[in-house]
């Protein structure tokens, strides 16, 4: 028996265009005859299918588009800017009452703060007293229970002052 | 079927003054052309894109193009022809500019072959011939999934449209050659799948 077909002369077949070599080899062929067949059958499962499934899907989209009458391209290009629309009024809606709300409650704080500047001068005045105080502290080399060691004389100074007037 | 079918206010209102001056197309009469050849558009977008919204979308397109540049249409090809060549410019286009958008959706929404096996048309009803009918067509669908995009094309235009080869040489601007050698491979791949299925059984 002669060589089986090539996978080229198998595909010639298919798409309708052999030789006659390739026929004639069919003829007694009977591996090459039933492989051209299996692919035969499954190329027209194919077809018959995507044939079915689209006339399906055609009268399924006709009665879609009729409804509304309107087409696909033109309600998307339509949708978009409603779409955004609703969502920029929707934010709008949720964050109005909130900034509102914000405010509110700032109002009585603002109400409340000149309370707080009123009791801010007494406040400071305090606090640089306390620095004052504590500065004079700082600066003196002796500390104030130290100080009567500091001049021992100054003791008796005042004793002899108090004798002499008497 | 008529143009309402593609949309009417998408066309364009005719200007008979501006368009007077020129000569006149097959395209004029647009209804025929739609009742002829849109539901063939259609089949072949959705067998392309597996998306019925979008397949319908763009067929509608298709037409809508063809009426927009019926005067660059000379008659040098089948009016079919010349519209598959536009609807193959949009498919290309879509495909391209939203590939990452198209093939998500695509997987998400993707028809699955057990979803089509029970469309098969079977003229011998017996349970047998339609399970392997049933098995063959998953196997091609399956296989024309993971062709290359021009593989996939061409393959439908043959296999689905049933177009001749000098015709889908000149609806996709490839050799004929080219064309064969794509069919070639296509067939190839499904072949192998047949031969490993058979091993598998």
């Amino acid at each position: 028996m002669n060589q089986h077909l090539t996978h080229e002369q198998l595909c010639d077949l298919i798409l309708g265009d052999p030789s006659p070599e390739t026929t004639d080899h069919l003829r007694d062929c009977h591996l090459c005859a039933a492989e051209l067949a299996t692919l035969t059958q499954s190329l027209a499962a194919f077809r018959s299918a995507t044939d079915v499934w689209a006339g399906r899907e055609w009268i399924h989209q006709q009665t879609r588009t009729r409804e509304p009458h309107r087409p696909a391209s033109s309600i998307k290009t339509f949708m978009f800017p409603a779409l955004w629309t609703a969502v920029a009024a929707l934010l709008v809606a949720v964050t109005l009452p909130l900034a509102l709300h914000h405010n509110a409650p700032s109002s009585t704080t603002t109400t409340a703060k000149p309370a707080a500047v009123a009791t801010q001068p007494s406040a400071t005045q305090s606090d640089e007293a306390l620095l004052e105080e504590i500065d004079q502290t700082l600066s003196s080399s002796i500390p104030s229970p130290m100080q009567p060691l500091n001049d021992p004389t100054a003791g008796r100074h005042n004793q002899s002052n108090t004798q002499r007037k008497n | 079927m008529s143009t309402d079918a593609i949309a009417p206010n998408l066309i364009p209102d005719m200007q008979p003054a501006a368009t007077a001056d020129l000569a006149a197309t097959p395209f004029d009469d647009l209804d025929t052309i739609v009742a002829a050849y849109q539901q063939r558009i259609f089949r072949f977008l959705l067998a392309s894109l597996r998306e019925p919204d979008l397949a319908h979308t763009l067929t509608q397109e298709t037409f809508l193009r063809a009426w927009t540049t019926r005067f660059a249409f000379r008659g040098e090809c089948s009016i079919p022809t010349w519209l598959t060549r536009i609807a193959l410019n949009l498919l290309r286009d879509h495909t391209r500019t939203n590939r990452f958008r198209f093939w998500r959706r695509v997987s998400s929404q993707a028809v699955d072959a057990a979803e089509l096996a029970p469309l098969l048309v079977h003229p011998d009803s017996s349970l047998d011939s339609r399970l392997i009918a049933s098995e063959q067509m998953t196997l091609v669908w399956d296989t024309v999934g993971t062709l290359s995009d021009r593989q996939r094309t061409i393959f439908l235009l043959r296999f689905v449209d049933e177009m001749e080869l000098p015709e889908i040489a000149t609806s996709t601007g490839l050799p004929l050659s080219t064309v064969k050698s794509h069919l070639y491979r296509a067939l190839g791949i499904i072949r192998a799948r047949h031969a490993s299925s058979r091993k598998l059984q």
